[in-house]
């Protein structure tokens, strides 16, 4: 195998990872541009699609087309609970304020997570088999292709909603301007619940394709989160393409660290070279220049 | 202007004489609790306060966000076990060697990230947290790696070792009132009125003069002391160490005790700890729902008391009847005048 052939196996791997960490960062820039919380909760999204959906497959023996849209459906009531109950009551909010609420929630879910399904891995089989396909030498396992085709499936309808619905428009106006929106008519706080269905929806289609490669257990939501996180910020928060390429890449580092470095150290070396690009472009490859105090 | 001055030095002072009651009750506890489970938990607390308490006054004071602090603790710890174990040396020069690393690699880390603003600088504070756990899990030839270190020696006075809780308790307290004094001191001074500044407005405080870089850098490397003194501790006081006790996880979990303590109320760095390190305790009750709990307790805090509790409870006691009359009597005396959101 020369090395050419070897670092484009790697790079298959990475973009699979990548489109779930770029799904992960869609999530959190869909609840950014409504709210401007980054939603720690995102995560346990992405372990609920997974764990949801083989709960159906195995105890209830739904079939998988079914099963995949009742997870969805179940996942984006998580995240609608979460704005409901948890966000919306607080009293005079700050930004931070808001962030800890969910990141109290989400180890909430953990803890409920715990005690439905124990601390066991799970997993399901892949959508269409193992038999690996072979693309230019490189062996691609069939739920690579389907991670990539419906991630770019809900990249491309994504935009589509933002670019050619009222909701969508609404949506944007209000990651623009949340009081010149409300002033227009828009309805923020309604589109604020949309947005946290949007964005567990998301999370939990990355959770339901990962999950037959990558195997689920009720811990692995903050190690999404943190990598979404980090495609998020680092594509420039709020911008929606910049998240996806962020995941790309960051996935792709991991990977090529991974494979031509030391695997112990692949997160070490993705992380060196987030850190390096920082600098150079310290508002993320995409993002616009930071107003003061965002975040306190 | 004038009277803001006068108003901090009021506060100084009546935080002096709450300090030394608060001083008496600790040193109480042990006497009055004998479990010497229960006081190893306070130790714990105490350990917690420092790092705590070093992120208040960064997140607090200077009104930046780091993800990473739990590095520096780790940094802390390694070094102090390395220096001990594998050299052999005193625990007293694990503490210099401790302190001297991990304000160095605070500083040569501050220097470009500090210059980040908002999300982008937790962003690159939780890099370097990753960076860092990462070396402590793969070099195995120097932090032994998964297993970490074991058999740390406790701390030496001359002929009197720190074995107990007992009086382990009562050496990491004096330290934690020692940070608490530096710190009251620290934000009531010129350099806190300054930090403070930046917080409001790092545009605002530039253009009075104020050399914000390096006041940001400063207090970065101090908190990142604070947090080492802590680590130099647990390290000798649990007398092994091993990578997963020092994960983002806890950075995570550091900053948002800081946000619920109230952020940049070194009492409530205080408050922080203790639910930190005693609710699990007192959760263990609930078996499998323990974890549930904690996130469900932790999320009606921040939803009845969103400034955290200290500034919640001080915003309550004001909005009551009787209080008011008391502290309409202060407003009288002009003891604090115009806005009272300090």
């Amino acid at each position: 195998m020369t090395l050419f052939d070897q670092v484009f196996q790697l790079i298959i791997t990475g973009l699979t990872m990548g489109c779930i960490y770029g799904l992960i960062a869609m999530g959190f820039n869909i609840i950014f541009n409504v709210t401007e919380i980054i939603n720690f909760a995102q995560g346990e999204f992405v372990m609920l699609g997974g764990m949801v959906i083989i709960t159906l497959m195995h105890s209830f023996k739904l079939p998988t087309i079914l099963a995949f849209f009742l997870t969805i459906l179940i996942v984006a009531a998580v995240g609608g609970v979460l704005e409901r109950f948890a966000l919306r009551p607080a009293r005079r909010p700050t930004v931070m304020g808001l962030m800890l609420i969910a990141l109290a929630y989400s180890v909430f879910i953990k803890g409920i997570a715990r005690s439905i399904w124990g601390t066991d891995y799970f997993t399901f089989p892949a959508f269409s088999g193992n038999e690996p396909i072979f693309i230019l030498k490189a062996a691609v396992h069939p739920q690579s292709l389907w991670v990539m085709g419906v991630s770019l499936l809900v990249v491309i309808s994504m935009s589509i909603f933002y670019k050619y619905t009222l909701l969508g428009k609404a949506m944007l106006a209000c990651s623009v301007n949340k009081r010149m929106a409300s002033l227009m008519g828009i309805n923020v706080n309604g589109l604020i619940f949309i947005g946290f269905l949007l964005s567990a929806a998301v999370g939990a289609t990355g959770g339901i394709l990962i999950s037959p490669i990558a195997m689920t257990s009720y811990w692995s939501g903050p190690m999404w989160a943190l990598k979404g996180f980090c495609s998020s910020v680092f594509g420039g928060m709020g911008n929606m393409m910049g998240g996806i390429i962020g995941g790309l890449l960051l996935g792709m580092l991991e990977s090529l660290g991974a494979g031509l470095v030391s695997s112990g150290y692949k997160d070490a070396f993705a992380f060196i070279i987030l850190l390096l690009l920082l600098y150079l472009r310290p508002t993320g490859i995409m993002g616009e220049p930071e107003r003061e105090h965002a975040l306190l | 202007m004038e009277n803001e001055l006068k108003q901090t030095r009021k506060v100084s002072k009546t935080n002096l004489k709450g300090f030394i009651l608060f001083g008496i009750c600790v040193c109480l506890i042990p006497l009055s609790i004998k479990n010497p489970y229960l006081i190893g938990t306070g130790v714990f607390v105490g350990i917690h306060v420092m790092i705590i308490m070093g992120l208040t006054l960064f997140v607090g004071s200077a009104g930046q966000v780091s993800i990473g602090h739990a590095a520096f603790y780790g940094i802390g710890a390694y070094t102090t076990a390395i220096l001990t174990t594998k050299y052999g040396l005193s625990p007293w020069i694990g503490l210099i060697g401790a302190l001297f690393l991990t304000g160095l690699i605070a500083y040569l880390i501050g220097l470009p990230t500090l210059k980040l603003r908002g999300h982008y600088l937790a962003l690159a504070t939780l890099a370097f947290s990753a960076i860092v756990e990462t070396i402590m899990v793969e070099w195995v030839s120097l932090t032994g790696g998964p297993d970490g270190i074991t058999n740390i020696p406790r701390l030496k006075i001359f002929d009197f070792k720190f074995a107990s809780d007992f009086s382990s308790f009562y050496l990491v307290w004096s330290m934690v009132f020692f940070l608490m004094w530096m710190s009251f001191n620290l934000v009531n001074s010129r350099t806190g009125r300054a930090l403070k500044s930046i917080s409001d407005s790092e545009t605002g405080a530039k253009s009075l003069g104020i050399n914000t870089s390096r006041y940001k850098n400063s207090i970065f490397v101090l908190s990142a002391l604070y947090t080492a003194l802590a680590g130099w501790l647990v390290a000798h006081y649990v007398t092994f160490i091993a990578p997963g006790s020092f994960g983002i996880d806890l950075s995570i979990f550091i900053l948002s005790m800081v946000i619920i303590g109230s952020k940049g109320s070194i009492w409530g760095s205080l408050l922080g700890s203790v639910i930190y390190t005693i609710l699990p305790e007192f959760l263990r009750a609930y078996g499998d729902l323990q974890i549930a709990m904690y996130g469900l307790i932790l999320m009606v805090i921040m939803i009845f008391l969103p400034k955290g509790i200290v500034f919640g409870i001080r915003d309550l006691w004001e909005k009551l009847e009787g209080p008011r009359y008391i502290s309409n009597i202060f407003l009288r005396l002009k003891v604090y005048q115009g806005d009272r959101e300090l």
